[in-house]
């Protein structure tokens, strides 16, 4: 049973995928010998994805130099075909791939099933990206032949097929790395990638050009080539576009791009996402500890207030400890988050009296320094001041900021959760997981069993129906305790020149300017 | 001189070997785990072990400086970056060009405007000249260069369209990041100018030349202004010094490839070989920069000349005194 409706739910996905790529792959131009040239806020750390961390600065190069075995659409929330044409679940811990036969590497080697194993071996054996490929059971995967291959997980995993559709999950041809100089010559001259942009030249802390690939499989890219010019600070960035040096800016300030709303020469992109921005509370010690004192700093916040001013609105409220845009996500009628909380600060003074500190408290909120997190921790410190709560917002780099969460260092911070996948959020709420081995989460030690149960049954659960039932029940539990505070779901913005199109989103929420072309 | 210039050298090799203590005590006590960019937030406790065994990290402080100096005295190795592994002198050897191509043409722009300017004001003292431009070069020096550059953006760029916003194209792309370096050091220069002019042209022999009938021209440049100019050399040292950190901020928001945006972007990754590398070799540039600017002085004074010789003509007196 379990078989037929792993079968049938990627058949659907499949289906979904090729009515989501019709309306993209209909693309209204021929290609061009213009250049775009796209603002980026930093140098990547190597272009050979596999071998490196998957930090943003790395995404924007790698999504173009390299094709996934499937592709992810962000609006539909549906996996597609991308190099694997289709799959199979032969059972729930293996999946059975059918790829390509037309797909060669920007050095002109062909891509087969033994490319795939080579990549995941690669990845593996690198350390570097252990939460990718950490769920391969790598002794069971094979290629049956030059197209067809088997990849088989630890455990089941309904999101296997999104995991697959990450950009650091990018495939390489091994005939390629080995002819371009293995792995670290690939990370500053990558020919292995098969994707619809080549490499050129790296001016390392300046640019980065690439060039159409003509061999593409897929559709020809409208740009000829395009330039990725790296400019650290947010509003240079948005000068280059209003002077016309660059036509997209990644990863804008808000509050500037709000200022170019009205602007006739630029467009603003303004994707709904899988992210979610949440306030974690500290349970494993005081004062979160007091299930009271959670619950009316919940109540005493001023959700949507804080969306419009902080995130200059580019945003949407979460009902759910989950984004909007999950498949799992729970709308307050269905009983989520806000059918619990919302701004009532009669609720909130009554919860409060009712916990150890009915005169108020006072903790440190943490965050890694962002202009967004510094507005939204100043709201929260006025917020609370009117139930008696004292707030002090504490702005660190973020490199310090993993340090000081791991170690279990904090009251309360806000944190950023990206990932489609509903377990990887919930395990934030699994006292069983460590702050270290967690990177962070909320320390939750009176999590009821019955939580921990729902979890490990849903982290496995391939039913989509039945998958939706546990995490109903996981957020209802979730709500009750709330260890958590869902504050909002980002949108992923940018801006571009007014003319261009065909902008669409990574798996990861990330800007994909790779089908860009520009309107006639 | 030749002795004196490598005695100079010489004394720069503690002043770069401190300059490595300072920078690799500040990267040992510096809050953040370099381990985290190599192998990603999210990685296995094993990976991360793995990373920090592979980038010597476990080995005692003392011995990794050691490591370390070892490297850089023998072999004039600076390490390799935590980040792309390639080796920290080649990163920044093809780098280093363009940071002080900035730097100097910054510093040269400045002098051949803060010069004029400075004269100006000293010779018409209280005059307007003298206020506009004392006021102008107060507001300069004081006004943030990260601010000032966003405004260059914004005028030249943005609304005008007149210049390229980004980049290193051209003569014309150099033009606001020369600017924006440059326009701080001449409020600078020509404030120590001016005051340095002022005192000059009180003495007596400008006075005497007047006397005797030179022309003002003559009298302001060929006697004031050489005199004045002792102070102003010494001061363009340090200018060298400020503008090549003034360069880490052009060169971010301009997006150039210099030393200064590589040392941004090893700061911002924990990539301690990166940043340790950047600052020795700034501190060699600016140590070399100071004795370049002590030989000019020769040039420009040369009883200063006479001086060493004659400091160098005691000793041996003395040598061969207590010989006898």
């Amino acid at each position: 049973m379990k078989k037929c409706m792993a079968i049938l739910l990627a058949a659907a996905m499949t289906a979904g995928m090729l009515l989501g790529t019709a309306s993209v792959s209909a693309a209204e131009y021929t290609p061009s010998d213009e250049t775009l040239v796209v603002a980026h806020k930093g140098n990547p750390t190597s272009l050979f994805h596999p071998t490196v961390s998957a930090v943003s600065v790395n995404t924007p190069v790698s999504e173009t130099l390299y094709d996934r075995l499937v592709s992810y659409d962000a609006e539909s929330d549906t996996v597609g075909p991308m190099l694997a044409t289709e799959w199979e679940y032969i059972d729930d811990t293996h999946v059975r791939f059918t790829l390509r036969d037309d797909v060669t590497s920007h050095a002109g080697d062909p891509f087969t099933a033994s490319d795939v194993l080579y990549t995941i071996k690669l990845a593996i054996d690198s350390g570097a990206l252990s939460n990718y490929y950490g769920m391969f059971n790598y002794d069971e995967c094979k290629a049956e032949d030059d197209h067809t291959v088997i990849l088989a997980t630890n455990t089941a995993d309904p999101y296997f097929l999104y995991t697959l559709s990450n950009v650091p999950l990018g495939m390489v041809v091994e005939a390629s790395v080995e002819a371009g100089g293995g792995p670290e010559a690939q990370a500053l001259n990558p020919t292995a990638g098969t994707g619809p942009y080549k490499f050129v030249e790296w001016s390392d802390g300046s640019y980065i050009k690439l060039e159409r690939n003509e061999d593409y499989w897929g559709e020809t890219p409208y740009y000829k080539e395009v330039e990725i010019r790296i400019i650290g600070d947010a509003a240079a960035r948005i000068m280059n576009l209003e002077s016309h040096d660059v036509n997209i800016a990644l990863d804008p300030d808000n509050v500037q791009v709000a200022e170019l709303e009205g602007n006739p020469d630029v467009s603003i992109i303004n994707y709904p996402t899988s992210n979610s921005t949440n306030m974690q509370l500290n349970c494993s010690k005081e004062p979160f500890n007091d299930e009271h004192a959670r619950k009316a700093v919940a109540l005493a916040l001023n959700y949507e207030a804080n969306l419009a001013i902080a995130a200059s609105g580019y945003g949407v409220l979460s009902d759910s400890f989950l984004p909007p845009a999950s498949s799992r996500y729970i709308s307050a009628e269905d009983g989520g988050y806000t059918s619990y909380y919302h701004n009532d600060l009669e609720a909130a003074k009554e919860e409060l009296a009712q916990s150890a500190y009915p005169d108020g408290f006072s903790f440190e909120l943490l965050y890694a320094e962002a202009p967004t997190f510094n507005s939204y921790s100043e709201m929260i410190q006025n917020q609370l001041s009117q139930i008696g709560i004292t707030v002090t917002p504490v702005p660190v780099a973020s490199s310090e900021f993993y340090d000081i969460i791991s170690a279990g260092n904090f009251d309360a911070h806000i944190v950023n959760c990206a990932n489609p996948d509903p377990a990887i959020i919930f395990r934030y709420f699994d006292s069983r997981i460590d702050f270290q081995t967690m990177r962070g989460g909320c320390g939750w030690v009176d999590a009821p069993q019955e939580l921990l149960d729902l979890m490990d049954q849903a982290k496995v659960e391939l039913d989509p129906d039945k998958s939706m039932e546990l995490y109903k029940q996981i957020q209802t539990i979730v709500n009750g305790g709330v260890p958590t505070i869902p504050l909002y779901s980002p949108n992923k913005v940018c801006a571009a020149d007014s003319n261009i199109q065909g902008i669409t989103l990574t798996e990861f929420c990330d800007i994909d300017f790779s089908k860009a072309y520009k309107a006639e | 001189m030749l002795n004196y210039i490598i005695k100079r050298l010489l004394w720069m090799i503690p002043v770069i070997l401190g300059v490595l203590l300072i920078v690799f005590v500040l990267s040992v006590i510096t809050p953040g785990d370099p381990v985290d960019n190599v192998v990603g937030p999210d990685a296995t406790v094993e990976a991360r072990e793995a990373a920090r065994e592979e980038m010597g990290l476990n080995d005692p402080v003392y011995v990794r400086f050691g490591k370390y100096v070892w490297g850089v005295v023998t072999r004039g190795d600076l390490g390799k970056s935590y980040t792309n592994h390639q080796p920290v002198v080649k990163e920044i050897m093809h780098r280093f060009p363009v940071t002080l191509k900035l730097t100097l043409a910054s510093v040269t722009v400045a002098l051949l405007i803060a010069l004029p300017l400075g004269v100006l004001s000293a010779v018409y003292q209280y005059s307007w000249v003298d206020n506009v431009t004392m006021a102008s070069a107060l507001f300069f020096v004081s006004i943030p260069q990260f601010w000032f550059a966003l405004m260059l953006l914004l005028i030249f760029s943005v609304k005008l369209q007149l210049l390229p916003a980004s980049g290193i194209n051209g003569i014309a792309s150099w033009i606001l990041p020369v600017a924006m370096i440059g326009v701080g050091n001449v409020g600078n220069l020509a404030r120590v100018t001016r005051s340095s002019m002022l005192e000059v042209i009180r003495q007596d022999y400008i006075r005497t030349a007047r006397a005797k009938g030179q022309k003002k021209s003559v009298v302001i440049f060929k006697h004031g202004l050489r005199n004045a100019l002792m102070p102003v050399i010494a001061n363009v040292g340090n200018t060298i010094g400020v503008s090549l950190g003034g360069a880490v901020v052009a060169e971010s928001i301009f997006s150039i490839p210099g030393v200064g945006q590589f040392m941004l972007n090893a700061i911002n990754s924990r990539d301690w070989p990166s940043v340790q590398g950047g600052i020795v070799i700034l501190a060699i540039t600016f140590s070399v920069v100071m004795l370049l600017v002590d030989i000019v002085y020769t040039i420009v004074d040369p009883r200063l000349k006479t001086e060493f010789q004659s400091r160098n003509k005691i000793r041996r007196h003395k040598k061969e005194g207590a010989a006898v």
